[in-house]
């Protein structure tokens, strides 16, 4: 049976690292397959790359787990600013969203996969906080679909954004409302998904504000929309993430980590609520053949194809994905004792500083 | 099968479309149950499916499976529109998703794939990609190598070299 290359990387990507790992002795094919910039592209999460400090005071960089006993630094030689005249203020989903050093300005997105850059057009009005919302999912083929994010002004119920599409390859203004909950509860962890950019915000809602609507017109006021209030409070560790297609929501209270999904009733899409679908003790959790101290464990990201996994880190900058059903590890990611899981995924610079200067 | 899936869908209403297989096997399914096939639902926008669909590279005995797989999720695509019959709950779904690829050998599964892939029916793919993964993950790279038919290219010694780097994935 002979599968083009396509529909094999189909298949290897919804494998577990390990048996990836595996297979790269089977053929060569298969292990030019495996480590190339197709599957890991596809690959979920850590598998397809994370930031790790260098420890060594420089600026974090971006790293892919590729092979069991620790992470390779990307080589990010083909975006010619890196390191020097520009740094990371974002990822998304394997996206690297770099501002220079010079011009605040001056704003570029980079992905190590494909080794491809393109510096965004300047905004007009000065960027704040700019985020990077990108789905794997949107386009395909060529080249990805994103948008970039920038506040430009809060009001007390929503915020005037600057949102650059890749699509139409131009800024353009918009208001959003926040669904009548108050911009200063807003919290720093935003999940994009779908075209929508989901924002926790205190102490128990999901904001959503709808990010392809804006490629149609200039200016809109979208309409406020929550997900259902959350089953429980909002906190810093607090994650939303997309599993299976649908939404979940994660939270550690340093004891257990609970994982609820949103449930969307077929017969009316209307209603829809949070079920809680995995309650684990973290200390019950074998990992690495040892247990990680509970308080310590923090919550990373969901595994995209698999809803009972889900990546945790310790602070030792060990990372591990666990199967929350069967309260076992998957795999495992040694990042050395110097290395600090920085950012992936989530956001976590909106409103206050930069995250990344504080492992700096 | 192939006659009670083309006799379920006749009570369906909408256009019905003619699926002719690789041996000339012949299938009538509305447009709503073909469209879940995006190859198809280009081919419905651009009107040429007049004369039937032929599908030169889908075996007979595979489109059966096809044709029973996008009758019984027609529903879940159309779920807005209420001409369609009820539609079947999602646990009766996932219990016959399960049963369709579950009895499957391998060279059937692959074909399935392969149809899956061809007509472009994504939720279809997912399923039986899945399937193979499922299959595949606790494997060793030796029976990979006999389940897809693979020679071995590499030196012993490479291939010691590979296992060595990657030894951490070797221990159960």
């Amino acid at each position: 049976m002979e599968f083009c290359d396509d529909l094999l990387v189909e298949i290897l990507s919804r494998l577990p690292f390990k048996s990836l790992a595996r297979f790269k002795c089977v053929s060569r094919s298969w292990r030019a397959l495996i480590s190339g910039g197709d599957l890991r592209r596809r690959l979920p999460l850590l598998a397809a790359g994370l930031f790790v400090g260098d420890g060594g005071g420089g600026e974090p960089r971006y790293a892919t787990a590729c092979s069991g006993d620790g992470v390779e630094f990307c080589d990010m030689s083909f975006f010619p600013l890196a390191e020097t005249a520009a740094r990371v203020v974002d990822a998304c989903e394997g996206l690297l969203l770099y501002r220079s050093l010079a011009a605040a300005s001056a704003m570029y997105v980079a992905c190590p996969a494909t080794r491809r850059w393109a510096a965004l057009p300047v905004p007009r009005r000065e960027a704040q906080l700019p985020l990077l919302a990108f789905d794997p999912a949107d386009g395909g083929g060529g080249s990805p679909r994103y948008h970039v994010v920038c506040f430009v002004a809060w009001q007390e119920r929503g915020a005037t954004v600057d949102v650059f599409s890749s699509e139409t390859g131009a800024w353009a203004e918009r208001d959003a409302a926040f669904g009548g909950v108050e911009a200063s509860s807003l919290s720093p962890t935003t999940h994009y998904r779908g075209g929508v950019l989901h924002v926790l915000a205190y102490p128990d809602r999901v904001v959503l504000m709808d990010l392809a609507a804006t490629t149609t017109t200039t200016t809109s006021v979208a309409p406020g929309r929550l997900a259902p209030r959350l089953p429980d409070d909002v906190d810093a560790g607090a994650r939303l993430g997309h599993s299976r297609g649908r939404l979940h929501y994660a939270k550690c209270d340093g004891e257990r980590l609970r994982v609820w999904a949103l449930d969307v009733d077929a017969a009316s899409p209307g209603s829809c609520q949070w079920i809680l679908t995995n309650t684990v003790c973290v200390n019950e959790m074998t990992i690495n053949g040892g247990l990680w101290a509970a308080s310590e464990v923090k919550f990373l990201a969901f595994h995209p194809d698999m809803a009972d996994v889900v990546y945790l880190s310790s602070p030792e900058g060990k990372v591990a994905s666990c199967d929350m059903r069967r309260k076992e590890m998957v795999s495992s990611w040694k990042l050395g004792a110097e290395h600090h899981v920085v950012s992936y995924q989530q956001h976590e610079h909106t409103h206050n500083a930069s995250s990344y200067t504080s492992v700096a | 099968m192939a006659a009670a899936a083309a006799e379920a869908t006749t009570d369906g209403g909408g256009k019905m479309i003619i699926l002719i297989s690789a041996d000339g096997k012949r299938f009538e399914v509305t447009e709503a149950v073909a469209s879940q096939s995006q190859l198809i639902s280009n081919m419905i926008e651009d009107d040429c499916t007049e004369n039937g669909v032929r599908l030169p590279n889908v075996d007979g005995d595979i489109l059966t499976m096809v044709v029973d797989y996008c009758n019984m999720h027609a529903g879940d695509a159309a779920a807005a529109g209420d001409t369609m019959k009820a539609s079947s709950t999602e646990e009766e779904l996932k219990k016959f998703d399960a049963e369709l690829v579950q009895a499957l050998e391998n060279p059937v599964l692959f074909k399935l794939i392969l149809a899956a892939n061809f007509l472009n029916i994504k939720s279809l793919l997912d399923m039986t990609c899945q399937r193979v993964a499922d299959m595949m993950s606790g494997k060793t790279p030796e029976q990979m190598r006999e389940t897809f038919s693979i020679e071995n290219d590499f030196t012993p010694e490479e291939e010691a070299a590979i296992r060595q780097e990657n030894a951490w994935a070797f221990d159960d």
